[in-house]
């Protein structure tokens, strides 16, 4: 039996960095964006982006970083497009996704708590969303969080507790 | 020994490095319940972020956000619709009773009242063109006069024409305030106008 070709070096780890982050970069986009769709679309921009920064510029020292920085970027840009902001202010309330019924959080979690605090995440505001991805999903220092973001570490500190607390009081509320 | 922390202290604690907060970081040593309260309060943010990831997995709401964006579309294009749709039929109201309003003209049984309320001699003396005189000439007096006098005032009112053909003539009988009648039609002796009351 014929071995099949072995990939360029180049391209299988291109191959290995979207495999290995996609559904990290896609998560990331899904709460900040709160539309899986828009989420997905940002995702695959940022993959294009790797591909450009691979073939063009200075492969960057770490892949995971480069991508969640470029990744949060992108979001950005989707926050500050028109386009954005009339589908936000015309259908506000399809921001508030459903969720399967796939989602075996945790044992300990209801489908209700975790629609509430889902929910209650898509009340934050954008900063302390993108703060409590970066400090709490991707498990970023404070001081990373805070030169990726531009901020104090103490506002990081601050817009962490901030959030943490607002989401507290929803998992409490609906236990 | 301090007292106890509080719920926004032991947020703060987590949400803070651990290096920060020494003095709360020293009472968790000595304090079971606040360490205990701690560990649930970061058991709270582990649940929270758990669960908030694998929502964010699990969402799958192409479908919905298509349907019900669809439902808002029609609901804005129906709502739009039946404004514009309400607005064309006060418009066209408003319209329609302006015109009804400043078109409107007595009606024909009217003007065969008034005609048959004038004395029949009088209207049967009037001068006509001869051609008229004819065309009434087979009824009675009494009838080809109204019908005559109706037929020749609706006549000049409605031709088009009228107004080059008499001119002032005509202007001059609608402006006949005194419900004397005038027919303004050249008469065989060269007058244009007529009034009933003239004999």
């Amino acid at each position: 039996m014929r071995k099949p070709a072995a990939l360029p070096e180049n391209q299988a780890s291109v191959d290995a960095l979207f495999r290995g982050h996609q559904q990290r970069i896609v998560r990331l986009c899904r709460m900040m964006l709160g539309n899986p769709d828009d989420a997905d679309e940002v995702a695959q921009e940022v993959f294009l982006k790797m591909l450009g920064q691979r073939e063009h510029g200075p492969e960057p020292a770490d892949w995971k970083a480069w991508l969640t920085r470029v990744a949060i970027n992108a979001c950005h840009d989707r926050h500050r497009s028109g386009w954005w902001k009339w589908w936000k202010r015309d259908s506000r309330e399809l921001l508030d996704t459903d969720l399967t019924s796939r989602d075996t959080v945790h044992e300990a979690i209801s489908h209700e708590q975790t629609e509430a605090l889902w929910r209650a995440f898509r009340k934050l505001t954008p900063r302390q969303q993108e703060v409590f991805i970066l400090r709490q999903v991707e498990g970023w220092s404070t001081r990373e969080t805070a030169v990726e973001l531009k901020l104090s570490e103490q506002a990081v500190k601050l817009q962490l507790f901030r959030g943490l607390r607002r989401l507290r009081e929803a998992l409490r509320s609906h236990q | 020994m301090k007292p106890c922390l509080e719920d926004s202290e032991l947020l703060h604690l987590l949400a803070a490095e651990a290096a920060d907060n020494v003095d709360h970081q020293d009472h968790l040593k000595e304090c079971s319940r606040c360490a205990a309260r701690y560990e649930e309060v970061a058991r709270d943010a582990d649940t929270i972020t758990s669960a908030l990831t694998q929502a964010a997995d699990n969402l799958i709401s192409r479908k919905r956000f298509a349907e019900t964006y669809a439902y808002a579309w029609f609901g804005d294009g129906f709502r739009i619709a039946a404004i514009f749709a309400g607005a064309t039929a006060l418009g066209g109201a408003a319209a329609f009773a302006l015109l009804l309003t400043l078109g409107r003209r007595p009606a024909s049984n009217q003007l065969a009242q008034t005609a048959a309320n004038r004395s029949a001699s009088k209207v049967a003396s009037i001068q006509r063109p001869a051609m008229t005189s004819r065309a009434i000439a087979s009824n009675d007096a009494v009838a080809a006069g109204s019908r005559g006098a109706l037929y020749n005032a609706e006549a000049l009112t409605n031709d088009p024409l009228a107004g080059f053909a008499y001119g002032d003539s005509l202007s001059a009988a609608d402006s006949n305030t005194n419900d004397d009648m005038l027919f303004c039609v050249p008469g065989d002796d060269g007058t244009i106008c007529s009034s009933a009351d003239q004999g």
